[in-house]
C-alpha cells in the first residue's frame, strides 16, 4: 500500500456539517457533538440496536460514522491524545501530559504519568521543567553544579540562578558610589558597607567574602558622567578575603582625589 | 546609616551601610542586630591580623578606637581638607596644611596638562610655594586663601565652609 497523504485541510468528522437533526447521538433521536455523548452503551452494542428485520436510520449511519471519524480528528488535532485516567495502556503505549510525550514501560492504568515515580512511564520528549527549589540538586534530571563545580566549570551540570554566581567569570561584588560630598553608594551587589577613610581612599565591605585576598579588584572612575578628559586614575586590591581598598589620585601630582563616579567589581571564588 | 569611626591617628572614617544587607533576614531587625551587624562590619573592615597574617574576626584596636551612627546632617559636604578632618568633623590645621601645599602643586600639574604652563611656570610655582610662610597661618580661611600667586593671585578673601553647598 503506498504512503497516504495528509488531507489538506481542517479534518473535521463525517456529518459534521449535519443540519439539525440528520445526525442524532447513536441508537437516539437527540443530537450532540461530542465523543462523551456519541460514545454511549448503544455505540458499545453496534447494530444489535436494529431489530433483526429492522433498519438503520439515516442519522445512525451519520452517528457512527461521524463518532468514528471524530476519533481521528481528535489525533489529527492532539496529534498523541492526552492521558486518561480510565484508559488502558501498554507497554510502549505513548501519551501527551500538558505537551510533553510519556511512553509506558509497563501495562498501566490510571498512573499519572507527570507524577510518576519512574515504574510506569518515561519521559520521552519536549520535558518541560520546573524551577528547582534552592535545596534540589537536580533540575530536569540534570544534577545542578555545586559550588566548586561552578567554580571549575564541570561539563553536564546545571548553572541555574542561584548557583550562577559561582562561576569563574562572574563578579562576586560591585558597586557604583559618589566619592564626593557625602560618600554615597548608587548601586552595589554582595556589598554590606563602604568606608570613607578619606580624600580618594575607600574600604569595600563584601556581604559574602571571597575564600581568601587573592581575589582581583577592578576599578575605574569619571569626573562626570558625560565625554571627559583627566589624568587622575583609581587602584584597588583586596586587603582580606572580605575587603577591597580603593583609591582615586591624581597621577600627576601623586595625590589622592576624590571621584564623583568610583566603580569597583571584584573577582574570586566566594567563601 | 552612616557610621563616624574615631581613628587612632586622630582622623575619621565614616562607614555608610547598605540597608539591604542589615535587613536581609529580618525586615525589621532589632537594635542589638543592628549593633551587631556594625560591630561586624567594622571588624571587617579594620581586622586585626594574626600571625598568619589572616583576620583575627577583631577590630584592630591599634587603628581604630571607637564607633557609633552620625546624622549625615552632620557630616561636612566639602572634602577640601578631608584627610585633617578631626573626630568632631573641625579641621586639623597642620594636617590642612600639607593638604594645601599638595593641593598647590596638583593646581600647577593640571595647569601644565591644559597646557597653560610650561616647565618654567611650574618652577616659579615651586618657589613661590617655598616661600610662604605656613608657619604663620593660624585659621583654615586663612589656610583656605594661601595660594602661589601664579595659581591664584585673586585678593578677595573667601570663607572656608565646612557645609557649603556643592
Amino acid at each position: 500500500m503506498a504512503q497516504i497523504t495528509r488531507f489538506d485541510g481542517n479534518l473535521k468528522p463525517f456529518a459534521d456539517d449535519a443540519l439539525g437533526t440528520e445526525r442524532t447521538v447513536f441508537g437516539a433521536e437527540t443530537q450532540d457533538d461530542t465523543l462523551d455523548a456519541n460514545i454511549n452503551a448503544d455505540f458499545w452494542r453496534g447494530w444489535g440496536i436494529v431489530g433483526v428485520n429492522g433498519l438503520p436510520t439515516k442519522q445512525d449511519f451519520n452517528a457512527f460514522a461521524y463518532t468514528s471519524t471524530a476519533l481521528t480528528a481528535h489525533l489529527y488535532q492532539t496529534g498523541v491524545s492526552p492521558w486518561n485516567d480510565e484508559q488502558e495502556y501498554f507497554t510502549g503505549s505513548i501519551t501527551n501530559v500538558g505537551g510533553v510525550l510519556y511512553k509506558a514501560i509497563q501495562d498501566n492504568i490510571g498512573e499519572e504519568p507527570s507524577a510518576d515515580d519512574g515504574s510506569n512511564w518515561e519521559s520521552i520528549t519536549g520535558t518541560s521543567y520546573t524551577l528547582p527549589e534552592s535545596d534540589e540538586t537536580t533540575v530536569g534530571g540534570v544534577e545542578k553544579a555545586t559550588q566548586a563545580e561552578a567554580e571549575s566549570e564541570s561539563l553536564n551540570k546545571n548553572i541555574t540562578a542561584d548557583n550562577a554566581k559561582h562561576t569563574k567569570g562572574s563578579a562576586k561584588a560591585w558597586v557604583n558610589f559618589n566619592g564626593t560630598g557625602v560618600i554615597a553608594i548608587r548601586e552595589s551587589y554582595n556589598v554590606s558597607s563602604l568606608t570613607d577613610d578619606g580624600t580618594g581612599r575607600y574600604r569595600v565591605n563584601m556581604t559574602n567574602p571571597l575564600v581568601n585576598e587573592n581575589g582581583v579588584v577592578l576599578t575605574n572612575h569619571c569626573s562626570q558622567n558625560t565625554y571627559s578628559y583627566s589624568t587622575s586614575m583609581t587602584k584597588g586590591v583586596m586587603n582580606s578575603a572580605g575587603v577591597a581598598h580603593v583609591m582615586g589620585q591624581n597621577s600627576a601630582a601623586n595625590t589622592f582625589l576624590d571621584q564623583v563616579y568610583m566603580q569597583v567589581a571584584i573577582f574570586g571564588d566566594l567563601a | 546609616m552612616i557610621i563616624k569611626i574615631k581613628r587612632a591617628d586622630g582622623g575619621v572614617s565614616l562607614m555608610s551601610c547598605v540597608e539591604s544587607a542589615i535587613v536581609s533576614e529580618k525586615e525589621s531587625p532589632t537594635k542589638k542586630e543592628i549593633k551587631d551587624f556594625v560591630d561586624a562590619q567594622v571588624a571587617q573592615s579594620f581586622p586585626k591580623f594574626g600571625i598568619d597574617g589572616k583576620p583575627t574576626g577583631e577590630v584592630d584596636e591599634s587603628v581604630i578606637l571607637s564607633w557609633s551612627e552620625v546624622d549625615e546632617s552632620d557630616i561636612p559636604t566639602v572634602r577640601n581638607y578631608r584627610d585633617a578632618w578631626t573626630h568632631g568633623f573641625e579641621i586639623d590645621l597642620e594636617k590642612a596644611k600639607a593638604i594645601q601645599k599638595d593641593l598647590i602643586i596638583r593646581k600647577a600639574h593640571e595647569r601644565v596638562e591644559k597646557d597653560e604652563f610650561g616647565v618654567q611656570d611650574f618652577s616659579t610655582v615651586k618657589k613661590e610655594l617655598a616661600g610662604i610662610d605656613f608657619d604663620s597661618i593660624k585659621s583654615v580661611d586663612d589656610l583656605y586663601n594661601t595660594w602661589a600667586d601664579s595659581i591664584d593671585n585673586r585678593k578677595d578673601k573667601r570663607k572656608y565652609d565646612l557645609k557649603r553647598k556643592k
